[in-house]
């Protein structure tokens, strides 16, 4: 709370060399020599801006005099244009995801994406098939640790939600301690090591709640059933993340608790190791 | 009871009850022969021996065995047989399939004048190459945003304290929670 509050209050630093955000919307109303940082806030690009435009977890929209003379990279958001061209004299990346450079190789302008609903969809299935055959694989190679862990997770339901919750927040914030007080030689590394950590925890974790909601619904538990169980807590989980709204909402909520079911079963290893005479 | 000079200790007299077990057995056996203070300890321990063996033994839970066969490996056959794979291997090129359908069916409206199998090949190379490009980029631009966040946090250093201090009540937590569901 502490961090999130100082965070928030930040108001936008304007120095010379450039304009930093963290939180806050900013508008860009005078040209900016340097470059724009931006985090967790939008960004509304009205004159011109010399250096990169670096925005993590926000939008940028340009008015009719914004423009970026170099790079602009979106992390987690989206580039907003009325019509034509992006005024960006480098290159625009949004990194992680698959919409835009499928749009632009299907030679259709990323800012235009409004008009089909469809490639969005489409892409979606694709992304949820990739979820259970990257599911099934590992199912396949660690087949015990998946169900160790379901059934951790379903002894307890309480501890597995606040891992996640807990964990989830103590990654965010080990990130952000480490960006602002370590050295960008040191900092980057320990971020780029712990979001390894979150993405490994998460897809552990889909694929045990997968596999957990199908024994759950489908009662069973041997272990020839694990694929099929995991395949129809999958098509739940999947056909819920499609609902416009409450699915983005259920889909972020399963994967906080994914973190919290591999912290608590740590990866699925087991509590006690017999060794076999 | 007379007093005895070199008792034995209660791991030797439990050694003696049970008919050895420990190297200096021979020796603690002899000498709680001959002495009546260490052979009410041996004695003492050989009734406590007796009455865990006539204690009744544990039963196990009604549900050990599905417990077991719920946590068992595949065994060798289960991962080989296609025949409990093949569904979910069948639903996720379906859901695939599906997906590229629905990518598809506009690419195919516009190139009606294109041969139909080049217009369907068409969305299936933009989507491989559009994966791999993201992929990529993803790579490649990961630590250099990190880096714009870092040095644009350099002048911050408040924030990055107070972030330590909100991970100590989190990582707290975090550490009582993991204890707690580890000893269920």
């Amino acid at each position: 709370m502490i961090a999130a509050a100082l965070l928030l209050a930040a108001a936008p630093a304007v120095a010379a060399s450039g304009v930093t955000s963290f939180g806050r919307d900013i508008v860009i109303s005078q040209p900016v020599a340097g470059r724009v940082v931006a985090v967790l806030s939008d960004v509304r690009i009205d004159a011109p801006v010399s250096g990169d435009v670096i925005v993590w977890g926000g939008d940028v929209s340009f008015g009719p005099s914004g423009e970026v003379r170099s790079n602009l990279s979106v992390f987690g958001g989206d580039v907003a244009r009325a019509s034509g061209r992006l005024p960006v004299r480098g290159t625009v990346s949004t990194p992680g995801t698959l919409l835009r450079f499928y749009l632009d190789e299907m030679q259709r302008a990323p800012w235009q994406t409004g008009e089909r609903p469809a490639t969005l969809t489409g892409l979606r299935l694709i992304v949820l098939a990739v979820w259970l055959a990257l599911g099934l694989l590992l199912l396949y190679m660690f087949g015990s640790p998946f169900a160790r862990a379901a059934a951790s997770a379903e002894s307890n339901w309480t501890a597995a939600m606040l891992a996640g919750v807990l964990g989830v927040l103590a990654l965010f914030v080990t990130a952000a301690a480490a960006l602002a007080i370590l050295p960008a030689a040191i900092s980057v590394p320990v971020v780029l090591l712990v979001a390894l950590l979150g993405v490994a925890a998460k897809v552990f974790g889909m694929a045990a709640l997968f596999l957990l909601l199908g024994q759950k619904i489908m009662r069973r538990f041997a272990p020839a059933r694990r694929p099929s169980d995991l395949a129809i807590g999958f098509l739940l989980l999947g056909a819920i993340s499609l609902v416009p709204l409450v699915g983005g909402v259920v889909w972020s909520a399963a994967s906080v608790v994914a973190v919290g079911i591999t912290l608590t079963s740590r990866f699925g290893t087991p509590k006690y190791r017999v060794p076999f005479a | 009871m007379s007093h005895c000079n070199r008792p034995i200790d209660p791991i030797d007299a439990q050694a003696v009850a049970v008919g050895g077990g420990l190297f200096s057995g021979s020796e603690a056996a002899e000498h709680a022969r001959s002495c009546p203070t260490c052979r009410t300890l041996v004695e003492e321990a050989s009734r406590l021996s007796n009455e865990i063996e006539a204690l009744p033994a544990p039963a196990a839970p009604s549900d050990i065995a599905d417990r077991v066969i719920r946590l068992r490996p595949f065994s060798r056959r289960e991962r080989r047989s296609f025949r409990i794979w093949r569904g979910p291997i069948f639903l996720s090129g379906g859901v695939f399939m599906a997906g590229f359908v629905v990518l598809a069916l506009p690419g195919l409206r516009a190139r009606e004048q294109a041969s139909l199998s080049l217009a369907a090949a068409l969305p299936a190379l933009a989507l491989l190459r559009a994966l791999g490009r993201s992929i990529l980029e993803t790579l490649r631009l990961l630590p250099v945003g990190l880096e714009a966040v870092s040095g644009s946090l350099a002048g911050r250093e408040p924030l990055g304290f107070a972030c330590l201090l909100l991970l100590a009540p989190v990582a707290f937590g975090l550490r009582r929670v993991l204890a707690r569901a580890s000893r269920r």
